[in-house]
């Protein structure tokens, strides 16, 4: 391996038994075959519509569920052969951060006690004493000030935004090098949502963490991330650098969901392309482009064959080295790539 | 005449010192065929003033003064017959979380026919079958899922039948809260493209509700913002978002909380500290603590809600002293 990253999923795939009368014997491929690779320091966000498989990729790489098939290297190792002892070695270095700031704390905890819980897991700290003082600069660096008189309260006791900032201080405790945040804000008001964000920005920059952002909120992670990957029914789409995938998206998803995100401006007819029905099950996946069923492009190019049979994969366009898209016909550079 | 006028309404809910007020004296008109948005964070009053309107209130709050004029009649002064004369027939409500308030075992036909046959007498039993296949239409489910399940629906589908179940008595006035907030950013966009659609076709009127004012910019035709129980500004979505902007320091912040890809890429601006506990009395501003253009008398005169022209009004003294200053 050349190049050096944080974290590297290779040719990742998840499936799920479903059961039920409807799913009797059918299998979701909820991560159909994704790669992804974050460099050290880097923030990548990873978009897409609820059901593509975000979370499903944030459990695998957190080993809360087994993958199907695939590598998921963190530093250079392989975290998937890895059992007992040896994973939690490794569970160090790559934490993560929930969506919902009221179920990921144990109520009946103070908050010092929720915080300095991983520092006794991994056996850090000569003695209590130093691994409260750890716990309390953890709780300042997350916003929480002053830090001994929020440890000393129950998490009940705190509202949503606080919440979310001890479920962060748990999170860098270990100074892990990877945190895997699966939509921090989205349960919070939008006022404090600005707060959450720049403390994990200057957690960035002072630390040099490394975060999978995963959100559904396509301007928040042009805001927060350096590259977004989207993601629709288990795969990437498209992959690029923030600004480049707002200010040039190729895939015919892309483009709808960029012009959908709404923008407080009195704009009269701007040209929104809003797609007809819903991402399909990851138990029938389309044939071909699994999006060939809601593409605009598809359509507009009278059904090309192509599109119904063979799958695209994520190339680089013609465009530019760092901007990978799934789609035949969305690199008008490229021509048609027959 | 206005199809809805709200003049001074205050509506309180009881606490341990007695009562507060959730709506401190609010103003708002929406005309026939008007799509009005109402903004403001979480516990600004925004439920509370929509569910007044059909005093749909929880038993235990109070209208304390004001009233409401509904197509000329005082819903405030309605007995209960005349209350249920206006329910659903003249205005209905999508309320806030409703999306899994659906029966699960009752066909979604059969709920959205129910307000029909109960409310309008005198529709047969035919005529309110047909109409509830065609409102399916209309709200983009084919009709032959009328004998569907809500189980089988998701999110975005749900609402659309909850949509379908507001429009069935044909009411003048349609209240939605937080219709889209649960879903996502696709369905979003085609739900407020269809409440839009429907609101134009039926020529009804709406109020929307949502605390995200890029939503409101890019549907309504006039968006209200509240802060602590009260209009912190209000005018023509072209003026706010447009030609004018928006003029009261709260409405400033609140765009400034989220990104705006047509922008510069820079942090979103959090706003400081949290809308006041409402329980207290009221001096001032109620925004002056949190506000960064505050002048000393913000913390003790209440700023009146003040026309600055254009349909435009800002509850704010900063924004009168600057016009006076115009003039
Ligand atoms: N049933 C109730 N009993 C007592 N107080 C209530 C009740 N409903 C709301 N309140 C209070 O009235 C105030 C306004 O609440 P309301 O639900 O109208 O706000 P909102 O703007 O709709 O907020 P959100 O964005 O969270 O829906 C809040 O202080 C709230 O706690
Ligand atoms: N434990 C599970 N059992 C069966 N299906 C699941 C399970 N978890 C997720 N899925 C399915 O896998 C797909 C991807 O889900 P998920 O990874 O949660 O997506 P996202 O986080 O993007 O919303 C969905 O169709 C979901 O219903
Ligand atoms: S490959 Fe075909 S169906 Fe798929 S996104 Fe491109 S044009 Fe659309
Ligand atoms: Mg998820
Ligand atoms: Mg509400």
């Amino acid at each position: 391996m050349s190049e050096k990253f944080s974290l590297s999923i290779e040719d990742l795939h998840v499936s799920y038994q479903l059961s039920g009368s409807a799913g009797k014997n059918k299998i979701a491929r909820a991560v159909d075959g994704v790669s992804l690779q974050l460099h050290p320091g880097e923030t990548l966000a990873l978009v897409g519509e609820s059901g593509s498989g975000k979370t499903s990729i944030a459990n695998a790489v957190m080993r809360l569920l087994e993958p199907t098939s695939g590598k998921i290297l963190l530093d250079g190792v392989d975290l998937v052969p890895l059992q007992g002892s040896e994973l939690r070695a490794m569970r160090r270095n790559f934490q993560m951060i929930f969506q919902d700031p009221f179920e990921s704390l144990d109520p009946r905890q103070r908050v010092i006690e929720t915080v300095m819980e991983p520092l006794e897991i991994h056996g850090i700290g000569e003695n209590q004493e130093q691994r409260r003082d750890l716990a309390l600069a953890a709780l300042a660096q997350a916003g929480l000030r002053p830090a001994a008189d929020i440890g000393d309260r129950f998490t009940h006791q705190l509202s949503g935004g606080q919440r979310q900032r001890v479920a962060i201080a748990s999170a860098i405790i270990l100074k892990p090098s990877l945190i895997i945040a699966d939509e921090p804000v989205s349960m919070l008001d939008v006022s404090l949502r600005a707060g959450i964000l720049r403390v994990m920005a200057d957690l960035r920059d002072q630390l040099g963490v490394s975060y999978l952002f995963i959100t559904h909120d396509l301007s928040l992670a042009w805001m927060f991330a350096d590259r977004i990957a989207v993601i629709y029914l288990g795969r990437i789409v498209e992959e690029a650098s923030a600004v480049d995938l707002i200010e040039n998206p190729m895939h015919p998803y892309t483009k709808a969901l960029v012009s959908v995100i709404p923008v407080p401006e009195a704009i009269e007819g701007a040209s929104r392309t809003i797609l007809s029905g819903e991402i399909p099950s990851p138990s029938s996946i389309p044939s071909g482009c699994r999006f060939h069923p809601r593409c605009p492009l598809f359509r507009e190019l009278g059904e090309p064959e192509k599109c119904l049979n063979e799958d695209p994969l994520l190339q680089i366009s013609a465009k530019s080295e760092s901007h990978l898209v799934a789609c035949f016909f969305s690199d008008p550079s490229k021509g048609d790539t027959q | 005449m206005s199809l809805l006028e709200i003049r001074d309404l205050h509506v309180s809910y009881p606490n341990r010192k007695g009562e507060f007020f959730a709506v401190d004296g609010v103003d708002l008109t929406i005309e026939q065929g008007e799509f009005v948005g109402l903004a403001g964070e979480s516990g600004c009053g925004k439920t509370t003033l929509a569910l007044s309107i059909p005093q749909l209130l929880p038993e235990h709050s109070r209208i304390a003064a004001g009233s409401i004029s509904f197509n000329g009649v005082d819903t405030t002064a309605l007995n209960e017959e005349g209350l249920r004369a206006i329910r659903w027939k003249e205005i209905s409500v999508i309320f806030q979380g409703a999306l899994n308030a659906l029966n699960p075992v009752q066909t979604i036909g059969s709920q959205i026919q129910e307000p029909i046959r109960i409310h309008d007498e005198s529709v047969s039993k035919k005529e309110a079958q047909d109409r509830t296949l065609e409102l399916l239409e209309a709200v983009g489910i084919p009709s032959h899922r009328a004998s569907d399940f809500p189980h089988q629906f998701s999110g975005g589908m749900r609402q659309r039948v909850m949509i379908a179940m507001a429009l069935s008595c044909m009411p003048k006035l349609v209240i939605a809260d937080e219709p889209i907030t649960a879903l996502d950013v696709m369905t979003q966009a085609q739900i407020l493209d269809l409440l839009r659609s429907l609101c134009d076709k039926y020529k009804l009127s709406m109020l929307l509700i949502s605390h995200d004012l890029s939503v409101l910019a890019q549907t309504c035709d006039r968006v209200a913002v509240m802060y602590a129980g009260k209009v912190a500004e209000q005018g023509p979505t072209s003026r706010v978002f447009g030609s004018v902007g928006a003029q009261h320091p709260y409405t400033q912040r609140l765009l400034r909380a989220y990104p705006n890809i047509r922008h510069e890429r820079k942090f979103i601006d959090g706003i400081p500290g949290y809308p006041p506990d409402l329980s207290t009395l009221q001096v001032g501003c109620r925004f002056a603590d949190r506000c960064d253009v505050a002048l000393s008398r913000c913390a003790t005169e209440v700023p009146d809600l003040i026309d600055i022209g254009g349909n435009q009004s800002v509850a704010c003294h900063l924004v009168s002293e600057n016009q006076v200053g115009v003039q």
